[in-house]
């Protein structure tokens, strides 16, 4: 192991990565609960409508607008973050430094550059491909993530739909995006891409089964399918004689949580089609992906939906697992980022580690080993609580 | 084994093949003594017809198995000196890994129709080998089931490695 | 855990061969090699490949050329191993002219030939790893090759094509602490194997897609010709640094890694262990290196005896030999490159049978094959 011997300039920019994580504690605790900040705002607002008789029934449709527009903004910021992090973290890790250039300080702005020029591209439909599902494919991939987020907690009262059903709800749209992958490959006309969309279908199906079960015994131990509900009983810390010793995240919980940690992570992995699942998207393969016959606006759709699910996933692993929005000083908004970018640099540094699995190992490992665990793990919680 | 027990049991055999004699030097070169040099193994001659069966006792008898095929070439020889006469000669060079020893075989075809069995079936290795010897020379081997360009491309006209080739302009030369 | 493939039988169970073009262009060929593959579904039924694409006729360039001007030709057909090149046909000059090259310069051959064995096995590890998936192990590779790289360029002035390695001996002395960087160097690159086997060769994904992959069975690969690390990995331990010593190898202490099984990843493990293994001959050269002259005398104009010789070496790709047959005049009269890659490769067009195409990536770069030498 290379230990760090720190010379002037890594001391400096220690001191300033410092810096900016102390601001931006400061700033956020600051801040302090957006969601309550945010109830008061609307409390305002909808007083000042009522004086001014504007027609309370215009008031629902407004707040839809606003939330939608703030969750679309938080997606399109974390999105290009979460590239720009991308490529400074594999750079790191492969002894190279990445995007230095656009926009000065280590190039911040090269993801938005890369947006800029996508949208200048030509698009580009094959003579072969059926025009309308090859328009429509992008989209339906990308629309369900975004559904998603409307279900998921950012904080204390920052939940644009807290349904009752709230885990069935993400996990029951988020498996809508096979459909799009599927469109994609079929509408390109190409028998590769075609191939290629086959194989990430078969791989997405396959994964969110033992995804789906392993969350069954968080479930069983909550009593409530309301991710609200989930977050606020993982508060708290476990007590050794007065001391706070662990917080009470599932994760934490023996055994199964540590199984059903896994088991998710492994299958949101795969769900998200990263390596070393990527064998739908991969270059070095001999058979092209599925997004191979697109380019410009429709190609940075599919881009988007990619790390928009990878944001997903994290942000569902937090609540679920790491206790989304518990934790002492920092308000429940900035934890919950804290952790779920935590999550997100997980599966970046998996990406740049492994090797690629082949499909029919893939498979395999979906059908025979990650299934019967997770069938496991549900008897074992069930033994602990009949207990 | 060294080369004359080898030769000895060759010719037990086959009375056709000869060994070809160290070369002696009528253009003595003036570098060092103007010595000719040959390295130390056997050289043989065999007869075109003979070659099929002869590589097949090379590989298969005990005290020869000869199993490893080093390379397969050609050589034309149009212009190397008046005193020899002008034929393509394809040399085979062969290893025992049981034994260690070395054979190097050639055989002389005429320049007009070159034609030789080939022993795609006794060594792999000649698989490509003899298809590069045609792509160059020209030379037909019976019996390959893929005797075609290699390294040209197919429509190439004429022989490349051949001392009267003569480039015929097509559509790279501007 | 082994997948089955279930042929259902049917009437209407209709399975037509698709071709697929492993074009020339494709990020995984290394060069521009061309795979014309024949599928059922997954399984592969027959493989041709078509080279060709970067074929110079260095053989017909070679009767034009003066000996020496060859040096720079041959450069280039190994172009990663470029001091192989070199020493080969230098071998092969100074056996046609009876030169004895003084200890020094063989050597300083040794030394040179060694590095670039690593440097080209460095090349191997990281574009294997691409192929099989894994992005990381390439850089960290090219990072060592870096440090060779500038010490090669201290050396000989380039690169990538070195001419370093002359007739009677090599182009120049070392520079002053060339020698103390080299050994750095090495104790460099010493703890680089073990990183190396963490992430890639005791990975249980890379070994999953190359363990029990590409099977070549011994004697299927002495009837193609196979040589180098593929004849090694299919436990045959022919080295040709042992079997028939040039260079002074014989006063060397090295082993031979051999291979087990004959599949993708005995090849992968046996290239590892070499790059350890000239670790050992590099530092062993560094010591018995003497003082003196390091090139031999060579006369102005290179004029050989009538004659023909074969010589080979050890390339990192395998047996590299020259045949070349001279007139007494001063361009060869015939040169023949035994191009081991050109012979490698032909083989994939039996192993390939009966594979899944996932696994023609695998195979196709285990055999590590340079396009410069299997076109010449």
């Amino acid at each position: 192991m290379i230990l760090p011997v720190w010379n002037e300039s890594q001391k400096r920019s220690a001191l300033i990565l410092f810096g900016i994580a102390s601001a931006g504690a400061g700033i956020s605790i600051a801040i302090g609960e957006i969601g309550a900040r945010f109830s008061k705002i609307w409390a305002c607002l909808s007083s000042f409508a009522l004086k001014n008789s504007i027609p309370t029934a215009l008031l629902t449709p407004l707040s839809m607008i606003i939330q939608c527009s703030i969750l679309i903004g938080f997606i399109s910021v974390s999105v290009m973050f979460m590239v720009w992090w991308e490529r400074k973290v594999s750079a790191h890790m492969q002894n190279r430094l990445g995007p230095m250039f656009t926009g000065g300080w280590h190039g911040w702005a090269q993801t938005i550059a890369d947006a800029i020029k996508l949208l200048l591209k030509e698009d580009i439909i094959p003579a072969e491909a059926n025009p309308w599902v090859h328009r429509l494919a992008p989209i339906v991939a990308f629309v369900p993530a975004f559904l998603c987020y409307a279900a998921l907690p950012f904080g204390e009262g920052l939940i644009s739909a807290d349904l009752d059903i709230g885990i069935l709800y993400i996990f029951a749209i988020s498996g809508l995006s096979v459909l799009g992958i599927v469109m994609a490959g079929w509408g390109s006309g190409n028998k590769y891409s075609l191939l290629g969309g086959l194989r990430a279908a078969a791989q997405s199906v396959s994964y969110e089964i033992p995804r789906v079960l392993s969350v069954v015994p968080i479930l069983m131990m909550v009593g409530s399918l309301k991710l609200t509900s989930i977050a606020n009983v993982q508060t708290g810390f476990w007590q050794i004689a007065g001391i706070p010793v662990l917080p009470k995240w599932f994760i934490f919980y023996p055994i199964v949580g540590q199984i059903a940690f896994l088991i998710f992570l492994i299958s949101s992995v795969a769900e998200t089609n990263r390596t070393p699942f990527d064998i739908a998207e991969a270059e070095s393969e001999l058979v092209a992906g599925f997004h191979t016959e697109y380019s410009g606006m429709k190609f940075s759709f599919f881009f988007l939906a990619e790390y928009a699910y990878v944001f997903l996933s994290s942000g569902l692993t937090t609540v679920l697992f790491l206790g989304g929005g518990s934790g002492p000083i920092l308000p429940s908004w900035s934890w919950f980022l804290l952790k779920s970018f935590a999550v997100v640099f997980l599966f970046l540094w998996f990406r740049w580690t492994f090797p690629r699995l082949r499909v029919d190992r893939l498979m395999e490992f979906t059908w025979k080993f990650l299934l019967p665990w997770s069938f496991v793990n549900i008897l074992i919680t069930g033994f602990i609580l009949l207990f | 084994m060294t080369p004359q027990e080898i030769f000895s049991i060759i010719q037990a055999q086959y009375k056709n093949i000869t060994e070809i004699p160290y070369p002696q030097g009528p253009h003595a070169a003036p570098a060092h003594e103007g010595k000719p040099y040959r390295d130390a193994h056997l050289y043989l001659q065999c007869p075109s017809e003979l070659w099929l069966e002869f590589a097949n006792f090379l590989k298969n008898e005990e005290k020869l198995s000869f199993d490893y095929l080093t390379f397969v070439t050609a050589l034309d020889y149009a212009k190397i000196n008046p005193q020899e006469p002008i034929r393509i000669e394809i040399v085979y060079h062969l290893y025992s890994f049981k034994h260690r020893h070395t054979l190097v075989v050639k055989i002389s075809l005429n320049r007009e129709n070159p034609i030789l069995s080939s022993v795609i079936q006794v060594w792999k290795a000649s698989d490509w080998q003899e298809r590069e010897v045609y792509d160059m020379f020209g030379v037909k081997f019976e019996g390959h089931p893929n005797c075609s360009r290699i390294l040209m491309w197919e429509g190439f006209p004429g022989w490349p490695l051949r001392k009267d080739y003569a480039h015929i302009p097509d559509r790279y030369d501007d | 855990m082994n997948t089955e493939i279930v042929k259902i039988q049917g009437q209407d169970s209709k399975t037509e061969e698709m071709i697929l073009n492993l074009g020339p262009q494709h990020p995984s060929t290394h060069g521009v090699l061309r795979v014309i593959l024949k599928m059922d579904g997954e399984v592969i039924t027959s493989a041709q490949p078509d080279v060709g694409y970067l074929h110079r006729g260095t053989e017909k360039l070679a009767e034009n050329r003066t000996y020496p001007q060859m040096l720079v030709i041959s450069d280039r057909w190994d172009y990663l191993a470029a001091m192989s090149n070199n020493l080969v046909w230098s071998l092969a000059v100074e056996k046609l002219m009876q030169i004895e090259v003084p200890a020094r310069g063989q050597i300083l051959r040794v030394i040179m030939v060694e590095l670039n064995r690593i440097a080209s096995h460095l090349v191997f590890f990281g574009t294997y790893g691409i192929d099989i998936g894994a992005y990381t192990p390439f850089l960290y590779a090219f990072r060592e090759r870096e440090k060779i790289l500038d010490l090669f360029e201290e050396v000989s002035g380039a690169r990538m094509t070195y001419n370093y390695i002359r007739i009677g001996g090599v182009m120049a002395d070392l520079p002053k602490d060339w020698i103390g960087r080299c050994r750095s160097f090495l104790e460099w690159m010493k703890p680089r194997f073990v990183e190396y086997d963490t992430l890639l060769t005791e990975n249980p994904i890379f070994q999953d897609r190359t363990k029990n992959i590409g099977i070549l069975p011994q004697p299927l690969a002495i009837s193609y010709g196979i040589s180098g690390p593929n004849l090694r990995g299919s436990s045959n331990p022919f080295d040709l640094r042992k079997d028939a010593p040039y260079c002074l190898y014989d006063k060397f202490n090295f082993s031979i890694p051999t291979g087990k099984n004959g599949d993708c990843w005995d090849r992968y493990w046996v290239r590892i262990e070499e790059m350890k293994e000239s670790v050992k001959i590099i530092e062993q050269a560094l010591e018995m290196l003497p003082e003196g002259e390091c090139n031999a005398k060579v006369p102005r104009i290179i004029r050989p005896p009538i004659g023909e010789v074969y010589a080979q070496i050890e390339a990192p790709r395998g047996m590299l030999g020259i045949y070349l047959v001279s007139d007494g005049g001063d361009k060869p009269y015939r040169v023949h490159v035994r191009p081991p890659s050109f012979i490698n490769l032909a083989v994939l067009q039996e192993i390939l049978v009966g594979m899944k195409v996932a696994d023609v990536i695998a195979i196709l770069g285990s055999i590590d094959i340079v396009l410069g030498e299997v076109d010449r």
